[in-house]
């Protein structure tokens, strides 16, 4: 298992302007604060924490839709900055994702055939083609469990459920090493999702590609995820093996944030940690540890000095005064 | 489930259909379920199935056209609130029923403050006025957990977080001291930790005034966390009602087993997710027979026929199919 997408002490701020002196920087969004994970072969990543958090921006920040403000993306080793151009489509090609709503990311008046074939036309390193890209998609078409046949056949014509695995044969026609899946499944019926997350697995298991799964339901991450990270407003709280962590639950955020997942059977019931406090903004974050305002075991120190992220087992880092 | 005493509401056999251009929408088809008074009844289903149609047949607030309730009766306190005038019904709505809805933005005027919404909602059903109406106002907010209400009652919608604008609009739907109050979706925007926040605010505000609550989701842990009964619908119909214990260690209609074995969990390893195969049909198709029949593996020759009747497999517990 190498190593195949890394990111080191990613920073992303966003400028907030004065509403009334054009170009008078305010302030900053801290959306994403020094966060440092890998991505695998053949393995996931899960991101969870609650809306805001950074989550999307940290995709974002992967597709190069935003430059990061501080930090480095390396990918097979190499980072992404010294690329030449070549390197650099390359690294296009191998890194798609796959969003939300699959009815806004496919447009409207291409037919499924065009939409599946568009980043293999433009990115036609391999020159391909036209009846070479006409066999691709009708096979990537299979490989989601759409029959060709309706390759000619517009996106409404397709269900909630279809229509996700249509953007999923588009991020997957060029081979990727890495798909991003920015809470792809969680607007789908959970018949339809079992579906697509099942679809998930075994093209992993075939392709050897690498997911970053990102999603607000703890227990579809739990089902996808090998690794985890836990994010509060811009850093990462706890990142360490996935099942480790849902069973430790180790800094005061990630008890919280677990214990307000619904139960699976009503046996099941726990009283939930209720969080006081207000949420702060990324604009506005605390002293200390950002977390503090609402922890319930908060100390001094906490509203003082910010913790690093430190080793509590193998691969198992938390950030918090209380640990180790 | 219950002697007259205790009845709630009785919904029995509903139909409301929408007459559209492409022809007939059964958005509700023949749908039957009592609550009990203070008990909390789940309708859980997929997107589409009729959940809010139902809702807001209820409260008589179904968009007239195209929709139109075409059958059955809905009893509340004994009488049938289908047959009384739309004025008597304004009162009814005002005084005995009342309603949250998912988006707490578009539920709260943002052109007036929270207290002055607040103050409209409880001068029409307890005729206070002045300081007597503010104090009450204030008293509210504070029950949902408002911190300093006072000063809080003069903000507008947009100064508070989703979760507090949440909380103002669960004040403002007690405030006419309902005796059944319908939750449709009410947490579906909400974080994680703001949702149970909530969900326990609904539960303590049902514990002082015994309210019940129709609590509509389709989120099966929230159903395990918040009902007693709970029905599970399925493109327009109800196919199984019972305890909540029925549906989740006995699941009898097909349907409800698959969904049961199509849940990730959190608290147990799943191995590999169960999937329902298929979608639910149009609800415009004029489908005689059982309507799961399609995606069904156990569906016979019958089954596609005629739909089946409704079937007391246990005390309590309800099932629509031929295998009973
Ligand atoms: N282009 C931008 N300009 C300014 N602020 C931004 C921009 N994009 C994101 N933000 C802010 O950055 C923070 C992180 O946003 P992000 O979309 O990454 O959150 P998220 O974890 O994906 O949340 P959600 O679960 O709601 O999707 C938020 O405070 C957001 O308002
Ligand atoms: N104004 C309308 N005209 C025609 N059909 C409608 C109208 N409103 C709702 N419907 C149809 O009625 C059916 C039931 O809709 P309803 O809103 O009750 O679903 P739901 O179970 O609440 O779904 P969700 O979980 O997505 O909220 C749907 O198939 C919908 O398309
Ligand atoms: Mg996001
Ligand atoms: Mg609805």
């Amino acid at each position: 298992m190498s190593s195949l997408l890394e990111l080191k002490n990613i920073k992303e701020y966003f400028p907030v302007m004065n509403a009334r002196i054009f170009q008078k920087v305010v302030g900053y969004i801290r959306a994403v604060d020094d966060v440092s994970f890998s991505l695998n072969e053949g393995r996931t990543f899960g991101l969870v924490g609650e809306s805001g958090c950074g989550k999307s921006t940290i995709a974002k920040v992967i597709l190069q839709l935003e430059k990061p403000t501080a930090g480095a993306i390396y990918f097979r080793g190499k980072a992404l900055t010294g690329f030449k151009r070549g390197e650099m489509a390359d690294y296009h090609a191998s890194v798609q994702a796959v969003f939300q709503d699959p009815t806004s990311s496919l447009n409207p008046r291409m037919r499924v055939a065009d939409i599946v074939a568009e980043p293999l036309v433009i990115n036609n390193s391999q020159n391909n083609s036209r009846s070479d890209i006409t066999d691709m998609v009708a096979q990537t078409l299979m490989q989601v469990g759409i029959s060709p046949d309706r390759s000619k056949c517009f996106p409404h014509e397709f269900s909630g459920g279809q229509r996700q695995r249509i953007a999923l044969a588009r991020a997957l026609i060029v081979g990727p090493g890495v798909i991003i899946l920015d809470e792809s499944v969680s607007a789908l019926d959970v018949s339809i999702q079992a579906q697509i997350m099942n679809l998930l697995r075994d093209l992993q298991e075939e392709l050897n590609v690498a997911y970053l799964f990102i999603a607000h339901d703890l227990a579809t991450v739990k089902y996808m995820s090998h690794r985890l990270g836990v994010m509060y407003l811009g850093k990462l709280l706890e990142h360490g093996p996935a099942g480790k962590i849902i069973e430790e639950r180790i800094h005061p955020y990630t008890k919280a944030l677990f214990s307000a997942a619904m139960p699976s059977h009503p046996d099941l019931i726990k009283e939930e940690v209720v969080l006081t406090g207000e949420v702060p903004s990324a604009f506005d974050l605390p002293e200390g540890c950002r977390f503090h305002p609402r922890c319930d075991r908060a100390m001094k120190i906490c509203s003082e000095v910010e913790p690093d992220l430190k080793d509590v087992a193998e691969n198992y880092q938390v950030a918090c005064h209380l640990y180790p | 489930m219950g002697d007259n005493m205790s009845e709630l509401l009785n919904v029995k056999n509903l139909k409301t259909y929408f007459f559209t251009k492409y022809g007939t929408v059964k958005a509700v088809d023949g749908v039957s379920f009592k609550v009990d008074k203070g008990e909390t009844f789940g309708i859980v289903g997929e997107s589409g199935c009729g959940k809010s149609i139902t809702a807001l047949s209820i409260m008589r607030l179904v968009p007239d056209p195209p929709g139109r309730i075409v059958g059955g009766e809905i009893v509340l306190e004994g009488e049938d609130i289908l047959k009384i005038s739309d004025n008597e019904m304004r009162k009814v709505r005002g005084k005995k029923i009342s309603m949250i809805l998912q988006d707490p933005m578009t539920s709260l005027n943002p052109v007036f403050t929270i207290g002055i919404q607040l103050e409209e909602a409880i001068k029409i059903h307890q005729g206070l006025k002045g300081r007597s109406l503010r104090e009450r106002a204030i008293e509210l907010l504070e029950m949902v957990q408002i911190s300093s209400a006072a000063v809080r009652y003069k903000n507008w919608p947009h100064q508070l977080s989703g979760g507090m604008r949440q909380r103002v609009i669960g004040a403002i739907s007690v405030s006419s001291e309902p005796r059944l109050l319908i939750a449709d979706e009410p947490t579906t925007a909400l974080d994680a930790t703001i949702q149970v926040q909530f969900l326990r605010l609904l539960r303590e505000l049902q514990e002082k005034t015994g309210v019940g609550l129709v609590f509509i989701t389709h989120d099966f842990g929230i159903i395990a966390r918040m009902c007693q009964r709970a029905a599970v619908m399925y493109a327009g119909r109800i196919v199984e009602t019972g305890s909540v214990r029925d549906l989740f260690d006995n699941p009898s209609h097909p349907y409800t087993a698959a969904l049961m074995r199509s849940l990730p969990k959190l608290e147990e390893k799943v191995e590999r997710l169960a999937s329902i195969e298929g979608q639910p049909p149009p609800l415009n198709d004029d489908i005689q027979g059982c309507r799961f029949a399609e995606r069904c593996t156990v569906a016979e020759h019958q089954c596609r026929l005629s739909y089946p009747d409704e079937t007391e497999i246990s005390d309590g517990h309800f099932v629509s199919c031929w295998k009973f």
